[in-house]
């Protein structure tokens, strides 16, 4: 009975899925609207503020599916690209004045570098090994930024980072913060999406599907791997010098392990390979802890408990597991007239 | 001038000989059989040709230039492909993904679309199943796939590691046709097998290794008809 109930509430679950795919140009429209007027109809600076910090998480999850889910390499380090990039930004800012467009191309640029360096002696390792191998470069990064007091003021952190500003004009409402990470999260979005719709992003399912096929196809899997290893982490820099610009103040703490624990928890949690997935699961994850305020004491405890539940009913994430792309083809296909050729 | 020609080549994995300085020769149009048992270096043979792992010493000739540890997209390129051991498909990709992935060197978009059209004149199946994840395949399709796959790029030489391994009797059938019909259709073809009687009836010559060396060597009938052959690897009965 429990199996059938189950199987009912899958095809329940695809169907949607479904729905979601063949309509997902009005989705889309329909979440842009939301997200635009969001802050114009709750004018909370206590709600903006959390919405920031989804839209923010969410190019940290998106930029981490992108090795994570579409590659298939862990990654338990990411919040150490995020440090880089907002140590960059940070240190441009307020030593040499640079403004935040610049800091954060910079940052985005830095970021990726370490991301090919990381890259380029440990690609060569698979699996859990690797992952080993990102906890220690997240490791070793939170130290040097603990310990290089010349550069980062090591415990003490870099404050007086200064606001954002486009042309002269100063970003310091939480409104304008605001729309500043949603037009980054939609860069960050159709960065992804279009390299996934490449030949660039063939080449990394493949290689997350089957390493050695992939390279028996003519993929070389190395230079692919280090192309995906230098955008996940230039994205998370890009991340983590809005991070400094936002907060105004950085230091080694915000970027440790627990919060690559944290990243990749919402990635996993909302799907692996899947874009709207990972803005779900970081949404999901920023709103939680602000939600359950209100059991205060329990609240650590509720929120484990929650995700624990949610990832024995559905253990590859939300929407993981679902490719809307081939939901829509096979669509498309089936209504078809079969025999056709129309679809070669 | 053979199509492909193997000299003394040897792979070791660290202190592992696998191949021991084997020599063979494949002539073009000809369908070719390496039969051993597990471990005897058949499939390190096939990755050496395709570049997917490092020989240590020796010489592979292909089409008159040498294409010794090349990196493999390179011998893709110049026209030998691989379909490799246990059906290795791209399993969440659509059926249609894993063939365009066949022709990945190739950048020609005519050529991907007229390597998808033949796929699936060849395997009828494939088209019915395009936007399939190939995960969601039976064996028998999943080792259909990974052959078209191979041939997406027209291919001189084409490799086949196992492509009977775990497959119904039936089907076993199907795939040994098409081989003879891939060939039929101008492209020579390696055969690595372990149903070794299959093998060696569709072929025109054959290898046997054992251990990493070369044993015997004849044509398809010759080793089929060899007490040694018979005894090792077709059960004693002929």
């Amino acid at each position: 009975m429990a199996n059938l109930n189950s199987k009912n509430k899958n095809e329940l679950f695809s169907k949607i899925m479904e729905i979601c795919a063949r309509n997902s140009l009005i989705i889309t429209i329909i979440s842009l609207l939301f997200a635009i007027s969001f802050p114009i109809v709750f004018s909370s600076q206590y709600l903006i503020n959390i919405a920031i910090n989804c839209l923010m998480y969410s190019v940290l999850a998106i930029s981490l599916n992108l090795i994570t889910g579409f590659m298939g390499i862990t990654s338990l380090g990411h919040a150490g690209f995020m440090g880089v990039g907002a140590y960059t930004a940070a240190i441009l800012s307020t030593r040499y004045g640079v403004n935040f467009i610049f800091t954060s191309i910079a940052a985005t640029i830095v970021a990726s570098l370490f991301g090919i360096l990381l890259g380029l002696p440990t690609l060569r390792i698979k699996g859990r090994y690797l992952a080993i191998v990102t906890l220690g470069f997240g490791e070793i990064m939170r130290i040097i930024e603990l310990n290089w007091v010349s550069l980062t003021r090591g415990p003490m952190g870099i404050s007086g980072i200064p606001r954002m500003s486009l042309f002269g004009v100063a970003f310091s409402k939480p409104i304008h913060k605001y729309y500043v990470i949603l037009v980054l999260l939609i860069i960050t979005v159709y960065i992804v999406r279009s390299l996934m719709n490449s030949r660039i992003g063939r080449a990394f399912s493949s290689i997350r599907d089957d390493e050695i096929a992939a390279d028996a196809m003519g993929i070389n899997v190395f230079k692919y791997k280090i192309i995906g290893f230098a955008i996940s982490s230039g994205l998370a820099g890009l991340a983590g010098a809005y991070y400094a610009h936002y907060m105004g103040f950085i230091d080694p703490n915000a970027f440790t392990f627990d919060e690559s624990i944290l990243i990749l928890s919402m990635t996993i949690m909302g799907g692996m390979a899947s874009i709207p997935g990972s803005i779900i699961g970081a949404s999901f994850l920023s709103i939680l802890p602000e939600a359950l305020r209100a059991v205060a004491d329990y609240r650590q405890i509720v929120y484990g408990l929650l995700l624990a539940v949610i990832m024995v009913f559905k253990p590859s994430g939300l929407l993981g597991g679902y490719n809307l792309k081939h939901i829509k083809q096979r669509f498309n296909f089936e209504q078809s007239t079969k025999g056709v050729d129309n679809h070669v | 001038m053979p199509l492909l020609e193997v000299k003394d080549l040897s792979v070791s994995f660290g202190v592992i000989k696998a191949v021991k300085g084997i020599s063979f020769t494949i002539n073009e149009g000809e369908i070719v059989t390496l039969i051993g048992a597990n471990g005897a270096g058949k499939t390190t043979t096939m990755n050496a040709i395709t570049g997917v792992v490092k020989s240590q010493s020796g010489d592979i000739v292909f089409n008159g230039s040498s294409i010794t540890n090349s990196n493999p997209a390179d011998i893709v390129k110049k026209g030998i492909s691989m379909s490799p051991e246990g059906r290795q498909v791209f399993p969440q990709m659509t059926v249609r993904e894993n063939l365009e992935l066949g022709a990945y060197t190739v950048k020609d978009k005519e050529v991907t679309k007229n390597g998808i059209r033949n796929a699936y004149e060849l395997f009828p199946i494939l088209k019915e199943r395009a936007f399939q994840q190939a995960g969601t395949l039976s064996g028998g399709e999943q080792q259909m796939l990974a052959v078209a796959r191979a041939l997406m790029v027209n291919p001189k030489l084409l490799l086949l590691d196992e492509p009977s391994l775990g497959l119904a009797p039936l089907i076993v059938q199907n795939i040994f046709n098409l081989i003879l019909k891939i060939r039929d259709m101008g492209t020579t073809v390696l055969l690595v097998e372990q149903n070794a009687r299959m093998a060696l009836s569709i072929s025109d010559r054959g290898y046997v290794l054992e251990t990493g060396k070369i044993v015997l060597d004849g044509t398809g009938k010759e080793l089929m008809n060899n007490p040694k052959v018979i005894d090792a690897y077709l059960g004693g009965l002929s």
